[in-house]
C-alpha cells in the first residue's frame, strides 16, 4: 500500500498543497473514500484556524504604525495565500511567511492602512515567485531584508519596479551562483549587481547646480 | 502496509522543517513529494525488517520511520563494508564499462547519497549490467543488492583460468574493453557447452565434431527441456565451488531461461557457433 501511495503522488500532486494533494489521492482509494475528505477538511479547517489567529496576532504590534487587519482581511489574505501557493506549486507548513512580511514592512513609509492588505497580498505573491526564481538559495530572512531594503530605497514603494527589475536582476545573480548575501543576510546587495546610475548627493548637488547656473 | 494520511503528515512534516534547517517556511511540490517518499521509503524499510510488528500496534509511525531511518544507514554502512572488500579483489579483466561502475560510478553513490533527505534516490546508473534485474530497487537497496551480487558474479569467475576467460572474450568481441554485455552472458553458454560436450575449459574452441554433438544433445527439444539440461550442467559446475556455492548458483541460474533460448535459437538457425565460440 505505501508503494502504492507514493506511485499515486507522483501523478497526481502537480497542482495542489501537501494536505489537499495527499487527501485527494488517498480519497481516490475507495476504501478510504469518504472518511479522509472528512479528514481533510478537519485538517485544513484546524490549520487554516492557526494561521488566522497566528496574524491577527501581529495587530498588537502593526497598530502602532497605524496598521490593523480585521477578521474579513485576514479570511481575503488566507484565501490569497492559498491561491498563490497552487499557482507557485509550493508548500507551506508551520505559521507560514505572512507574520514575517507583516512584521519587517509594517514600519514602511510606502504602506497606509488604506492599501494594507493590499500590499500584503502582492508582498506574499512576490515572495513566493521569487523564492522559487532563487530555487530556493536563499533563506526566508535573507530574501525578506532583500526585499524590504530594495523597497524602501531603490523602489520607492513600487512593487512593480521590486518585483520585475531588483529581484529579478538579483534572482539571475543566485540562479549563476551567487551566494554573497549568506554572509550579509541579504543586505546591501543590490548595489554589487545594480545597472542604472541611481541619485545620489554628490550628482544631485552638481545636477541642480548645472540647472541652477545655467 | 495502511497508513492514515494524518499519520504520516506530521513526520513528513518534520522531515520539511528539518530540510529547510529552520530557514524557510515553505518549500516547493516537487521537494515535499521527495520528503514524502523519503519517509515512505524508511517505513518500508522498517517494514521489510519487522513485518510483524505493526500488527502489535505498539509502535507509533513517528518511531517507525526513526526506526526506518537507522535501518537506512546500518545498510548504507554494511554495503559499505561489502563494496571495500569488492573494490579491492575486483578483476575487471579489463572490461571499462566494469571498472568504471565499481571503481568510479559506487564511491560517487557514497559520496553523494542522502540518508535522511532522499534514501530513495539512486544517484548512479550501475551501467555494468548484472545477470539479476535491480530494476525495481531504489537507493541504498539497489546498490546493496549490486554490490552483493557483483561480489557473487566474481567469486564465479575467480574459478576458471584467467587467459580462458580473456580468450571467450577477444573472440566475442575484438574491442571487448568496450563492450557493455555482462561478462557471464559471454562466459556461462561457453562453459554449459563444453560440459555438455566433456570438453575441458581451455583456450580450443569448439570444433564441427563438437556441434554435432551439441545438436544431438540440445536439438529437437523444447525450451523447457533445454532449461532442465542447462540447470542440470550448472549444478554440476557449481558443486565445484567450495565457498559461496549456494549465492553463486542462485545468481548463474537466473540466466538459465536467456541461455535456453538462445540455444534454441542458435540451434533452429543453424548458428551454434555465434553461441559456442570456435
Amino acid at each position: 500500500m505505501s508503494s502504492l501511495v507514493f506511485f499515486l503522488i507522483r501523478i497526481y500532486t502537480t497542482n495542489l498543497s501537501l494536505l489537499s494533494a495527499l487527501c485527494a489521492i488517498l480519497s481516490n482509494n475507495r476504501h478510504m473514500g469518504v472518511c479522509m475528505m472528512e479528514n481533510q477538511n478537519w485538517l485544513t479547517l484546524m490549520n487554516s484556524r492557526t494561521w488566522l489567529k497566528e496574524v491577527r496576532d501581529t495587530n498588537q504590534y502593526t497598530a502602532k504604525y497605524g496598521l490593523t487587519l480585521s477578521e474579513e482581511d485576514t479570511e481575503i489574505l488566507l484565501a490569497e495565500k492559498n491561491n498563490i501557493l497552487k499557482t507557485e506549486q509550493r508548500v507551506e507548513f508551520g505559521r507560514g511567511i505572512l507574520p514575517q512580511i507583516i512584521y519587517t514592512f509594517c514600519d514602511s513609509a510606502f504602506i497606509s492602512q488604506n492599501d494594507y492588505v493590499e500590499m500584503l497580498i502582492r508582498l506574499q505573491e512576490i515572495f513566493y515567485l521569487y523564492k522559487n526564481e532563487m530555487q530556493d538559495e536563499i533563506s526566508d530572512d535573507e530574501l525578506l531584508c532583500f526585499m524590504k531594503e530594495q523597497f524602501e530605497t531603490v523602489c520607492f514603494g513600487d512593487l512593480n519596479y521590486l518585483e520585475g527589475t531588483c529581484l529579478d536582476i538579483f534572482a539571475q545573480a543566485v540562479r549563476a551562483g551567487y551566494r554573497g548575501f549568506q554572509k550579509t543576510r541579504g543586505s546591501r546587495e543590490f548595489d554589487k549587481f545594480d545597472i542604472v546610475k541611481r541619485w545620489d548627493r554628490e550628482l544631485y548637488l552638481e545636477t541642480l547646480r548645472e540647472l541652477c547656473w545655467r | 502496509m495502511n497508513y492514515e494520511l494524518e499519520m504520516l503528515l506530521p513526520v513528513v512534516a518534520e522531515l520539511t522543517q528539518k530540510y529547510a534547517a529552520f530557514e524557510s517556511t515553505s518549500v516547493s511540490y516537487e521537494k515535499a513529494q521527495s520528503l514524502m517518499g523519503a519517509v515512505i521509503y524508511c517505513l518500508n524499510e522498517y517494514h521489510n525488517f519487522c513485518p510483524d510488528a505493526p500488527a502489535a500496534g505498539k509502535i507509533s509511525i513517528t518511531e517507525q520511520y526513526h526506526t526506518g531511518y537507522e535501518l537506512v544507514l546500518e545498510k548504507v554502512r554494511k554495503t559499505l563494508d561489502l563494496f571495500n572488500r569488492l573494490s579491492v579483489q575486483c578483476d575487471d579483466f579489463g572490461i571499462q564499462n566494469l571498472h568504471d561502475t565499481i571503481q568510479t560510478g559506487i564511491p560517487a553513490f557514497f559520496k553523494w547519497y542522502d540518508a535522511r533527505f532522499c534514501p530513495q534516490d539512486t544517484i548512479i546508473t550501475l551501467d555494468y549490467p548484472l545477470l539479476i534485474d535491480l530494476s525495481s530497487l531504489q537507493g541504498i537497496d539497489a546498490v546493496y543488492q549490486y554490490v552483493l551480487f557483483a561480489q557473487t558474479e566474481q567469486a564465479f569467475l575467480c574459478a576458471p583460468d584467467r587467459n580462458y576467460i580473456l580468450m571467450l572474450l577477444e573472440k566475442y568481441q575484438p574491442d571487448y574493453p568496450h563492450m557493455m554485455e555482462n561478462i557471464c552472458d559471454i562466459v556461462l553458454p561457453d562453459i554449459i557447452g563444453r560440459l555438455a560436450v566433456r570438453k575441458p575449459l581451455d583456450r580450443s574452441g569448439f570444433q564441427p565434431e563438437d556441434y554435432i554433438r551439441l545438436k544431438e544433445i540440445f536439438g529437437q527439444k523444447p525450451v523447457s527441456e533445454i532449461e532442465s539440461i542447462t540447470e542440470r550442467l550448472l549444478k554440476t559446475m557449481v558443486g565445484l565451488y567450495d565457498k559461496k556455492a549456494p549465492e553463486i548458483s542462485a545468481y548463474v541460474s537466473a540466466a538459465i531461461k536467456n541461455i535456453s533460448l538462445r540455444i534454441d535459437t542458435a540451434i533452429r538457425f543453424d548458428h551454434l557457433e555465434k553461441l559456442f565460440l570456435q
